[in-house]
């Protein structure tokens, strides 16, 4: 989806879509981090520490193991009737507010699974806003800059179709897992 | 000619990898997720999940 919104970005060069997409991923991103932090309060304390320390031993043991973490499929992406190219901040509005609802969109960060479990754990808003806020600004980003892009940006195009970016992104992924496990076997979830 | 590396080898060395990560996060006290080290976590968590789902399928 990350291409297809560039391309619709690019289409008129629309700063102001760009603006727009990031303004609304990171919103409804924040959003939906305080109110799975809410739910948190509802829940028994420990789940949260259980969930993230399951999901650390999952991605951990298999990128060991298989060089690869899980990647769930689903959902599929946005309906592309989504994209009104005469509309390019409408189209941005749209795929912005969606992808900002985080897990609308295929998960391949366990981070993100664990984040989820820590907002939950420490049934705090504001700890979940903020958090998710940025996973919404990091995420939005490379959209949002296309437009301050050269339009004939080969080389870094080359270098976004080779393996490079997806690996650099796990290798990020297991080594914060890796911080966090770490951080749980201390008994660092203690209050 | 370029070297094949065995996957064996390629795990072993994901496990140092791994355990270095653990080393070097275990030389830190441990602190509260609830304090300031919960948040410098939270961070580095929120980071690495926007890298991670930002691409496209």
């Amino acid at each position: 989806m990350a291409g297809t919104m560039t391309i619709t970005v690019r289409g008129g060069r629309s700063i102001a879509a760009g603006l727009v997409f990031l303004a609304a991923n990171t919103a409804v991103s924040a959003a939906i981090g305080a109110a799975i932090a809410a739910v948190g309060s509802l829940l028994p304390h420990e789940v949260g520490l259980v969930v993230a320390a399951v999901v650390c031993a999952l991605y951990l043991t298999l990128f060991i193991g298989r060089a690869r973490v899980p990647f769930i499929p689903w959902p599929r992406q946005l309906p592309p009737t989504w994209i009104d190219r005469s509309r390019p901040r409408l189209t941005a509005l749209r795929y912005g507010a969606v992808w900002g609802l985080t897990f609308a969109t295929p998960v391949r960060a366990g981070s993100l699974l664990v984040l989820a479990a820590l907002a939950v754990w420490t049934s705090s808003p504001v700890f979940g806003a903020i958090v998710f806020a940025i996973v919404g600004v990091v995420r939005s980003v490379p959209v949002a800059a296309a437009p301050f892009r050269p339009p004939d940006d080969s080389e870094i195009n080359a270098w976004r179709r080779t393996a490079w970016p997806r690996r650099l992104a796990v290798y990020a992924d297991v080594s914060v897992l890796t911080v966090v496990a770490t951080f749980l076997a201390q008994g660092g979830g203690g209050v | 000619m370029p070297v094949s590396i065995p996957g064996t080898a390629r795990a072993l060395v994901r496990l140092g990898l791994v355990l270095g990560i653990v080393a070097a996060s275990a030389a830190v006290p441990p602190d509260s997720l609830t304090g300031a080290a919960g948040y410098g976590i939270g961070v580095a968590l929120a980071v690495a999940a926007g890298l991670g789902s930002g691409t496209s399928p």
